[in-house]
């Protein structure tokens, strides 16, 4: 099972992924700011970073960039409430995995999760 | 014995009284003459006596001048001297009668003189009336004149005013007591019917109403204010057309009859009303568009929340089935809900997010009915094809217009319920560039009020939980983007249509692809 990176300003929101992917098995690691999540990641091992594109300092594309940087090889899922194309295109030119639409459901979210830790990458039905 | 130095004497005393008889008479004569010719004249009748009473003494006294002379000279003058009293008293007689009548005529002064103020009198008033007939005269000359003046002046104005009813572009009309049209000028005759004056004239104005209560409340008006302004209206024009007119009314009124009918004059509000209503309605969808996408993005997290403790909560209620069916209730509503906020960010999509490329809108419409025909069939509703053959290509996003396909058809399938046609037609109209895609249905079709409102946001027939209200508004929002048009029609204005029973039609018009219109 996967460590996993949560970062969104809504904390309910992050809670709640955690709390399914718990289920599933995996560690859970849930940020609301985005120098404490990056902070975290410096010196820790993560697997997979789940992101919020809409984050009250950085865009969450910044925050993927930021990652990438520190470790090359994190899978990254990104979440939006507004997505474009342009959006997704950035998103998977950064890297990420998959770029999917809030609000997320519990099934999605656990099948997206399992295809990108699977794969390396996933995408959002 | 008469001595011969007296013969002159004798011969002008013989001589003078012969004179004197002839003058007397001729006087006489002459009076008597002018007495016939006015028996009633005092002066004619005086001259006539006088003239009498005048040769009987010329006749008398010269008589007997000459009888003595004859004595005289006949040497007989004893025979005179006899006779000669006789003479002197027939003399007098004679005299006495001209004094008699001299004296019964006493006042012929006067009364010559009363005839002469008389006379003068009647010589003023004669000028007096010459003077009032010349003024009269000179009065009739200036009215005469006047009364050309005022006729030139009314002629003009009639001229001016007839021009204005001709020519005016507003419609002009005149009714009668009873409301019926009894003239109307060469635009109103247009609009009403066609220039056909036969089906015009002498209908009652009420009747060109398309909602007979607003025609009667147009009529009420004028008889209880005399007037009606800027009063609203949508009017049965020529080939059955809607016409929005802006009337305006004086009643007409004569004081001895009173009511005599009204004039109106009617402005052609139609072609800006449908611009006016397309201006709002798009600045309407962008409106609410940005407030949709804020709204939406806004609740799109706390929705992602509910759901998801939902659905985690279901998984620990597994072993309940009462608390695990509440939980799926609330799941579904929630996802109603997320279905709102979807359709709503599709409404509100940002247009450089399309994937627009030329393609073939008849393949398009064909992947659409392959999908729905099935369904339809199953309520049987049969598809009417009519698509054209040569169709250029248009420049479209096809998973959006696809969408907008599907709702039109599904839309169509509501209004019929089961049993029916649904039509489809695509056109091509090279001199506007475009082509028409045309889904009508055999369905209930849609009232007049509704049509006006079928493209709000929210705005929904069905019964809630059934349509968002939201896919004509999203279906909107994507021609629009595609630089198109989206119109109902209920009950359809083509013929065409109308002839294989659709009862409502929606006509979209999309622009022919840039690359492709030079060729």
């Amino acid at each position: 099972m996967a460590r996993i990176l949560v970062l969104d300003d809504v904390a309910d929101a992050g809670l709640l992924i955690k709390k399914i992917l718990e289920r599933q098995g995996h560690e859970v690691l849930v940020f609301c700011d985005e120098d404490e999540a990056l902070r975290y990641a410096a010196g820790h091992e993560v697997e997979l970073a789940i992101l919020d594109m809409k984050l009250p300092k950085l865009d969450g594309t910044e925050v993927l960039a930021e990652l990438k940087k520190l470790k090359p090889g994190l899978a990254a899922i990104m979440l939006t409430g507004f997505p474009t194309k342009g959006g997704a295109r950035q998103a998977a030119r950064l890297g990420a995995a998959a770029y999917c639409a809030k609000p997320i459901g519990k099934k999605e979210l656990e099948e997206t999760v399992a295809a990108v830790l699977a794969k390396g990458e996933g995408g959002c039905a | 014995m008469i001595s011969l130095p007296l013969l002159p004497v004798y011969l002008v005393d013989s001589l003078g009284a012969a004179l004197m008889i002839v003058l007397a008479f001729s006087a006489f004569v002459h009076a008597r003459r002018l007495k016939r010719l006015e028996p009633a004249n005092f002066l004619w009748t005086f001259f006539f006596w006088l003239t009498l009473t005048l040769s009987a003494l010329a006749i008398s006294r010269s008589f007997w001048h000459l009888v003595r002379y004859l004595f005289v000279l006949a040497g007989h003058e004893e025979i005179w001297q006899a006779v000669r009293p006789y003479s002197g008293g027939i003399n007098s007689l004679a005299f006495v009668a001209a004094a008699v009548v001299t004296f019964y005529y006493h006042n012929t002064e006067q009364v010559v003189a009363s005839g002469r103020r008389e006379a003068e009198a009647l010589r003023q008033a004669n000028d007096e009336l010459a003077e009032a007939h010349e003024a009269l005269h000179q009065l009739n000359q200036t009215l005469e004149e006047r009364v050309e003046r005022r006729t030139r002046a009314l002629r003009l104005s009639e001229e001016k005013f007839r021009s204005l009813f001709e020519a005016s572009k507003d419609l002009i009309l005149f009714c009668d007591q009873e409301g019926r049209i009894a003239d109307i000028n060469d635009s109103g005759l247009e609009l009403l019917g066609n220039g056909r004056r036969e089906e015009v004239v002498g209908r009652p104005f009420a009747d060109f109403f398309l909602d007979p209560e607003k025609g009667a409340n147009f009529k009420a008006e004028i008889l209880r204010h005399g007037h009606v302004k800027e009063f609203e209206s949508r009017i049965r024009g020529a080939d059955d057309s809607c016409r929005y007119l802006l009337l305006t009314a004086a009643a007409i009124r004569s004081e001895a009859e009173g009511y005599q009918g009204c004039q109106i004059i009617a402005i052609d509000l139609s072609h800006f009303k449908q611009m006016t209503d397309q201006l709002i309605r798009s600045e309407k969808m962008t409106s609410i568009g940005q407030l949709a996408a804020g709204v939406a993005h806004e609740i799109n997290t706390p929705l992602g929340i509910i759901l998801g403790y939902t659905q985690l909560l279901a998984e620990d209620f597994e072993e309940n089935p009462e608390v695990k069916e509440t939980l799926a209730t609330i799941e579904k509503h929630t996802k109603i809900c997320r279905r709102i906020v979807a359709d709503l960010l599709k409404f509100s999509h940002p247009a450089a997010e399309q994937r627009m490329r030329p393609g073939d809108i008849n393949r398009c419409l064909e992947e659409v009915l392959a999908i729905v025909e099935h369904t339809l069939n199953m309520d049987h509703i049969f598809i009417h094809r009519c698509l054209a053959e040569g169709m250029p290509p248009v420049s479209f996003d096809p998973e959006r217009l696809r969408q907008v396909f599907v709702n039109l058809v599904t839309n169509a399938h509501h209004a019929i319920g089961s049993e029916g046609i649904v039509g489809v037609w695509s056109r091509h109209h090279p001199e506007r560039r475009e082509v028409e895609i045309v889904i009508g249905d055999s369905g209930s079709g849609i009232p007049a009020e509704t049509v006006s409102r079928i493209f709000d946001p929210f705005f929904t027939t069905k019964e809630v939980g059934k349509g968002t209200g939201l896919g004509l508004s999203v279906s909107f929002g994507i021609v629009n983007d595609h630089n198109g048009r989206i119109e109902a029609h209920s009950p359809p204005l083509d013929q065409e249509l109308a002839a294989v029973g659709m009862r409502t039609a929606f006509h979209v018009w999309l622009p022919v692809a840039a690359e492709t219109a030079g060729e």
